[in-house]
């Protein structure tokens, strides 16, 4: 919508007190003070109004990793000759334009499109909504104003860098499907197992002629099948701790897409359970499309706000499969995702849990009663890791600060001793 | 006194993105009336006071409308310079013309009510352009320029829950 500008009211108000102070003071000079600011007014005003411009950013590729630079096009073109276009590029939070920061002021001929290359950093992970901008054109003279806004519709996503992981938790169990775990069970494989007395319809192929020759009697090799496992992924997205631009939640969705990386890469099914005010989740899977989805899932997590009390009785039955590992990631904040996780354990599930410790995200105490309820906010928190150990679940805390890789060694370690209970 | 004061302000507006322009220019207007009502300038002082408060005007609504960190093209400014050049020298012509014709002594009565009448005709005009409804026509014409028709978001679609 056309208005006017502040230029406008001030040069009709000079001009009109100049010609006024002209004829109550009978002084022809002052109205030939004021006459210039009124030929611009009727000069201005006689002229073309603002033009009609049309602009949009376009990226060369809309997927990225977090930390890459990718080259986009500015295109501004317009119907009429636009002298003095203003164009302000809003970015959304985790995008940021290199080299041109603050709004660009173009000349613009008409039917012409006008190309501006620009360089975009994906700084945070996320699916981001790029291309809204805001454009102001005037008239010649400056008088009338012309604002728009143009919404970007241009998604461009931005995976989070995964990182480097040197092991994995091993899952307990293994499924039917080939893949690279040793299972537990016996079978075609490679690992040595055992031996076993000779069956009729074993293969002379297996014979363990040491063990035979020793025995009297005809012995066969058995060894481990190469199974995979399922793995799913249990991000608690009822509450987060924030400060600043980085979160808890923030946290748990880098740990998330790196684990799910890493055990996809050694031909596990993954699967991700979204468990917090919407319930998400992604059936277990194997394979690069299914990191994508996981990916592209976990872009889109965010924390709702709810009051509804949820359990896992919530979640389908395929999303959590028998025997799967179940790695949750979580700040323990929230009463419904602390008693969902022990459910899941006291279901049977091989539960892990990372703590993503809302500690650090918290603000230092400053007063003593701050700082015995930090204090007793820490206790709560040590005994409630201690309640998840007891039941065999490792419990490990993460607050961003050290690798992730270190996290997993703790509950590797912890799994090598660890006494299951009675679930 | 209202000359430093002037300056002052314009000094202010430069520095304060524009802020004070419409006081500067009042005040330096007014230090002019009262040197006008108090003696007589010389014809040459008049036209280039008028020629250089519009530029500086100009300059600073400019300067008022220009982002701290917008990066200009080359044609604007040059495009900029040229309308200033313009504008100074329009006002030049303009204040010579208004001395010019305060100095005229008209023959008849009858010619100077027709002057009159067409000067009281452009002075009414004036506020008729200025009440008018910016671009109406022109917004007819594009029914873009009308509010509610700007380009609108795509849908971000469903999420599984």
């Amino acid at each position: 919508m056309v208005t006017r500008s502040p230029k406008l009211a001030l040069y009709a108000a000079f001009a009109g007190a100049s010609f006024l102070a002209a004829l109550a003071l009978g002084r022809p000079e002052l109205a030939a003070l004021g006459a210039p600011f009124a030929l611009v007014l009727v000069v201005g005003l006689a002229l073309p109004p603002p033009p009609q411009v049309t602009a949009s950013l376009r990226p060369t590729r809309q997927l990225a990793v977090e930390g890459e630079e990718i080259d986009a096009e500015l295109v501004v073109s317009a119907i009429s000759p636009a002298h003095d276009l203003q164009l302000a590029l809003l970015l959304p939070d985790g995008i940021r334009a290199l080299g041109r920061t603050g709004s660009l002021l173009l000349h613009v001929e008409p039917g012409r499109d006008r190309t501006l290359p620009l360089r975009l950093d994906c700084a945070h992970w996320g699916a981001h909504r790029v291309g809204t901008l805001l454009l102001r054109s005037r008239d010649l003279a400056g008088l009338r104003v012309l604002d728009s806004r143009i919404t970007g519709n241009t998604v461009v996503r931005v995976y989070p860098r995964p990182q480097q992981l040197q092991s994995l938790v091993a899952p307990a169990e293994t499924q039917p499907f080939a893949g690279n775990r040793v299972a537990r069970t016996k079978g075609d494989g490679i690992e040595f197992a055992g031996i076993r007395p000779y069956l009729p319809g074993d293969r002379a192929r297996r014979i363990n002629w040491r063990a035979s020759a020793a025995r009297q009697t005809l012995y066969v090799n058995q060894q481990h099948p190469e199974r995979n496992s399922d793995v799913i992924i249990f991000l608690d997205t009822f509450a987060e701790a924030r400060r600043q631009d980085s979160s808890t939640l923030d946290l748990a969705v880098r740990a998330a897409a790196s684990l799910a990386d890493h055990y996809l890469a050694t031909r596990d099914r993954v699967g991700l359970v979204g468990f917090g005010g919407v319930v998400r989740w992604l059936a277990p899977s194997s394979g690069a499309t299914q990191l994508y989805r996981i990916v592209d899932a976990l872009l889109e997590t965010e924390i709702v706000f709810s009051f509804a009390w949820k359990g896992v009785d919530v979640l389908p039955a395929r999303s959590l499969t028998p025997q799967a590992l179940v790695i949750a990631l979580s700040p323990l904040l929230d009463e419904r995702s602390v008693a969902a996780l022990l459910d899941l354990r006291r279901r049977g599930f091989d539960l892990v849990v990372v703590d993503i410790s809302p500690l650090a995200f918290s603000a230092q105490p400053r007063d003593p009663d701050t700082l015995a309820a930090m204090r007793l906010w820490q206790l709560w928190r040590e005994a409630l890791r201690f309640g998840y150990e007891r039941l065999g679940v490792a419990v490990a805390e993460w607050d961003g600060q050290r690798p992730l890789a270190e996290v997993i060694e703790e509950v590797r370690a912890f799994r090598r001793f660890a006494r299951y209970s009675s679930a | 006194m209202l000359g430093a004061i002037g300056l002052l302000c314009v000094l202010t507006a430069l520095l304060g993105r524009g802020r004070l322009a419409g006081p500067a220019l009042f005040t330096l207007a007014t230090e002019y009336t009262i040197v006008e009502a108090t003696g007589h300038s010389p014809a040459a002082s008049v036209i280039a006071y008028a020629a250089g408060l519009i530029v500086v005007s100009e300059l600073l609504l400019w300067s008022a409308q220009l982002p701290r960190s917008a990066a200009a093209d080359r044609a604007v400014a040059a495009g900029r310079l040229a309308l200033l050049t313009a504008i100074a020298l329009a006002a030049a012509l303009l204040a010579l013309a208004v001395l010019a014709a305060a100095g005229l002594r008209l023959p008849g009565a009858l010619a100077a009510a027709l002057l009159g009448t067409a000067a009281a005709a452009a002075l009414l005009a004036l506020p008729w352009l200025l009440l008018r409804k910016p671009g109406s026509p022109r917004a007819r014409e594009h029914p873009a320029d009308a509010p509610g028709s700007e380009p609108q978001a795509a849908g971000t679609g469903g999420q599984a829950t």
